[in-house]
């Protein structure tokens, strides 16, 4: 006893540090765990979201129509210096193909796009020598018109959402590292940064997107950041559905685009029923990536501040973790420890069990969530590491990459292409015991020294960087093996960045591994919920006796309705409005996201109006059954249902489906347990009583096991 | 492989918490000897060693241990909710 009367100033003290540094943020923080776990899946998603998409074919590898496909990409893309395929996987069924012209030095002449870029650098060169102007309207202008340029000819929407797809796969990083750090003076380098990550090729779309003159541009990034928005919805979407694969994998981006000494520009996304090689397009929406952004910037505020905003609540849960295991006295002794129908007792429970039993996520989730922010957090001391040469190269250093490698020359000569791209498939896969071939991509197409790579779909190691796949060669031509390009050496800083980095967004993710992450952040979103539920359960006697409940805990209370089960609800609006908005409506996508947030504000001010019990039935209620019912809206408005897609193999869809019928399920059980719920206590008056009892932990999203609990 | 790992994961989970005095009695009505319990505790570290492998030999190392990591979450939170709702189920497994 005498040891824990030593503990116990340092317990006290912890345990105000967890209870406030928990409660500051919380709100913001169940959201980012909610949609930042939907993001495991936010390529499955937004394949949810584009029923045109549904009718796609599940065909074993020898069957996928490759001699269509390549047909279809000699017609539509004759000059390109690159093709690229993305194979149907468990997250995409579909047929993706894409393209690259040559370069833009060899293009400049005949390609608007090349053109265009040009023009763009000397801008920004110009820009830069002049550090002092102010952001003009043609600075503003001339982001899209990069945008275009990268995206590619005429296909500058499409180019604009995977342009931020792809970064979005990558950014926090890169992305907000500079802007904060560098003003003016750095914009000269950033702009070479960026000639610079396009010359070698080093994938750097996105590099060089965020690091470009934007450095100083709060103005500049608003116009072009809600003229992005605002054109979501043109955003023709075969890209947004595919987009998060691109990011993964992007075959062809960057990685190969050295072939020529110059990274060229992408395409237009197609894609394609695999089976039949037709020609597939969904409706324009931005899909799981409006979830997957979110979790990290937040919406329709300036990028660098969403993400300060995120990075310190960030920080609050790091602190919140660190404190909530000092303060946990019995962490082994209660380590099964579940009670329910205890009141308090059962909160404290929950919150423990959530928190400690996957415990090694949430300090890996929050830890390399924040060193994804690192450099924009802490910037000086990669600034003063790289300061003699520019962040360029840390970004090169610290990007996992593939090596620059020698892509060899066209020989001018032409030579048919191969076309049983079946067969290298089988072969690669053979060569790596099994492991699946993501995507294919030809450089060259139609000449002599053809080359087709094919690479692997999924990172077969953590320590990798997300994109550093093994890849096979073959000759576009003759078919025969060709040198196996070498996967790059890193160092160990490199290696322990691509550890976090992957261990956070699950980019070496198959399926198992993938529902795991999944279940781990369903696990911390619990966690966030029943901590502030517990907030209100702890003061919930001593409201009571007053008449009236002190505003602070009034406004605590109406605000965990509203962000959790206001949120659930909004999340479940959300996907009903992709399917009840008009599939031609030109703005839909961005009506998609409006019926999100107006979903959340209404939920706020009917928790502000309602009394707090009554507040969290109807939301629970109502969120509940917005999310079961998600499977028939998705059956009556176009898509596949359910029993179809098990038939079909189509697990991706019938996941979803059955995702949101346990999900509704378990929400309206907990909204009828807190119906059902009569506080243990003495007290009857009904005001404090909303916290309601064991059953509703479950109103966070998580009610499969929270479905389970209250079995008992 | 997975399952493999994931019943081992709960199989090891259920060992220990049966090392645990409180738990033990619900399984088994009776706690046991400590010496009974320790044998319990080592037995259900072993177990979850064990399920490492099965991991690693299906996802590869790195990979591998990241899955078990999740194994032992998703294990320990079921045990968690079947020692709150039928803790005698677990008596058959653990003798």
């Amino acid at each position: 006893m005498t040891t824990f009367d030593q503990a116990r100033p340092l317990r006290q003290s912890m345990s105000w540090l967890h209870t406030w540094s928990g409660l500051l943020l919380g709100w913001l923080l169940f959201a980012i765990f909610v949609t930042g776990t939907l993001s495991y899946f936010r390529n499955e998603i937004t394949f949810w979201m584009q029923p045109e998409l549904h009718s796609a074919q599940v065909v074993p590898t020898e069957q996928i129509a490759f001699v269509r496909a390549l047909a279809l990409l000699a017609r539509e893309a004759p000059d390109a210096q690159q093709w690229s395929l993305t194979l149907p996987s468990p997250r995409n069924p579909t047929l993706g193909l894409s393209w690259q012209q040559a370069s833009a030095a060899e293009n400049s002449q005949t390609s608007p796009g090349a053109t265009r870029e040009r023009g763009v650098r000397g801008a920004a060169a110009a820009d830069s020598a002049e550090a002092n102007r102010a952001p003009s309207n043609d600075m503003a202008r001339e982001r899209p018109n990069r945008r275009e340029a990268r995206g590619e000819n005429g296909a500058r929407r499409e180019g604009r959402w995977r342009e931020r797809g792809a970064e979005g796969a990558q950014s926090p990083d890169s992305a907000t590292g500079n802007r904060p750090a560098f003003d003016g003076a750095a914009r000269e380098r950033s702009t070479r940064n960026e000639t610079r990550g396009r010359a070698n090729g080093a994938q750097s779309p996105e590099t060089a997107t965020e690091n470009r003159p934007a450095s100083d541009g709060v103005a500049r990034e608003r116009p072009s950041r809600n003229e992005t928005r605002g054109r979501a919805n043109d955003a023709q979407s075969p890209e947004t559905g595919q987009q998060t694969d691109a990011g993964q994998q992007r075959p062809g981006a960057g990685a190969r685009g050295q072939g020529q000494g110059g990274g060229g520009h992408r395409g237009p996304r197609l894609m394609l029923d695999p089976a039949s090689g037709g020609k597939l397009e969904g409706r324009p929406t931005a899909g799981g990536n409006f979830l997957y952004r979110f979790h990290f910037e937040l919406y329709g505020m300036d990028r660098t501040w969403a993400r300060w905003i995120v990075g310190i609540a960030t920080v609050l849960m790091f602190v919140a973790l660190v404190s909530g295991v000092i303060v946990h006295r019995r962490i082994f002794k209660d380590f099964f420890t579940f009670r329910t129908g205890k009141g308090k007792r059962s909160w404290l429970d929950a919150h423990n069990a959530s928190s400690v039993l996957s415990l090694p996520f949430h300090i890996i989730i929050t830890f390399s969530g924040l060193v994804l922010f690192g450099n924009m957090m802490m910037p000086t001391a990669f600034q003063a590491a790289y300061r003699g040469d520019t962040e360029a190269s840390y970004f090169r250093e610290m990007r996992a990459r593939m090596a620059p490698s020698d892509m060899p020359e066209a020989s001018g000569e032409s030579a048919p292409l191969i076309t049983g791209l079946a067969t290298l498939i089988a072969q690669a896969q053979e060569t790596w015991g099994g492991a699946r071939v993501g995507s294919i991509t030809i450089t060259h197409p139609g000449d002599r020294n053809a080359v087709i790579e094919l690479r692997q779909m999924n990172s077969p190691s953590i320590a990798k960087g997300g994109r550093i796949v093994p890849a096979l060669r073959f000759n576009g031509a003759t078919g025969e093996p060709l040198a196996t390009p070498a996967l790059p050496e890193q160092n160990a800083v490199q290696i322990v960045s691509n550890v976090l980095n992957q261990l956070h967004r699950g980019f070496f993710a198959t399926p198992v591994p993938r529902w795991l992450l999944f279940l781990s952040g369903i696990g911390g979103s619990l966690m966030v919920a029943s901590g502030m539920v517990m907030w209100t359960v702890a003061r919930a006697r001593k409201t009571a006796k007053s008449a009236r409940a002190p505003w602070g805990h009034r406004l605590v209370e109406v605000l965990n309705i509203a962000a959790i089960a206001g949120l659930m609800a909004a999340i479940a609006i959300h996907f009903w409005a992709n399917r009840l908005i008009p599939a031609d409506l030109p703005t839909r996508a961005d009506w998609e996201i409006r019926a999100f947030f107006i979903a959340w504000a209404v939920t706020l001010v009917h928790a502000a109006l309602r009394r707090p019990k009554a507040a969290w039935v109807e939301q629970l209620a109502c969120a509940g059954a917005l999310t079961a019912l998600l499977p028939l809206v998705n059956a009556v408005t176009g898509g596949l249902s359910l029993p179809a897609s098990i038939e079909r193999g189509l697990g991706l869809l019938a996941g979803f489906d059955l995702c949101a019928l346990v999900f509704g399920i378990g929400m309206l059980y907990a909204a009828y347990k807190v119906h059902r719920h009569t506080p243990r206590t003495r007290i009857v008056s009904s005001p404090p009583e909303e916290k309601p009892g064991p059953g509703t932990e479950t109103e966070t999203d998580a009610p499969p096991s929270e479905a389970m609990e209250e079995a008992a | 492989m997975n399952l493999l790992c994931l019943a081992l994961c709960f199989w090891g989970f259920a060992a220990i918490s049966a090392s645990m005095e409180r738990h033990a009695k619900d399984i088994f009505a009776a706690a046991g000897s400590p010496r009974t319990r320790r044998l319990r505790l080592l037995a259900g570290y072993a177990l979850l060693a064990l399920a490492l492998p099965p991991a690693i030999v299906e996802h590869g190392l790195s990979i591998g241990i990241a899955a078990w990591f999740g194994f032992l979450a998703i294990a320990s939170t079921a045990l968690a909710l079947i020692l709150n709702w039928r803790p005698s189920i677990l008596r058959w497994a653990l003798r």
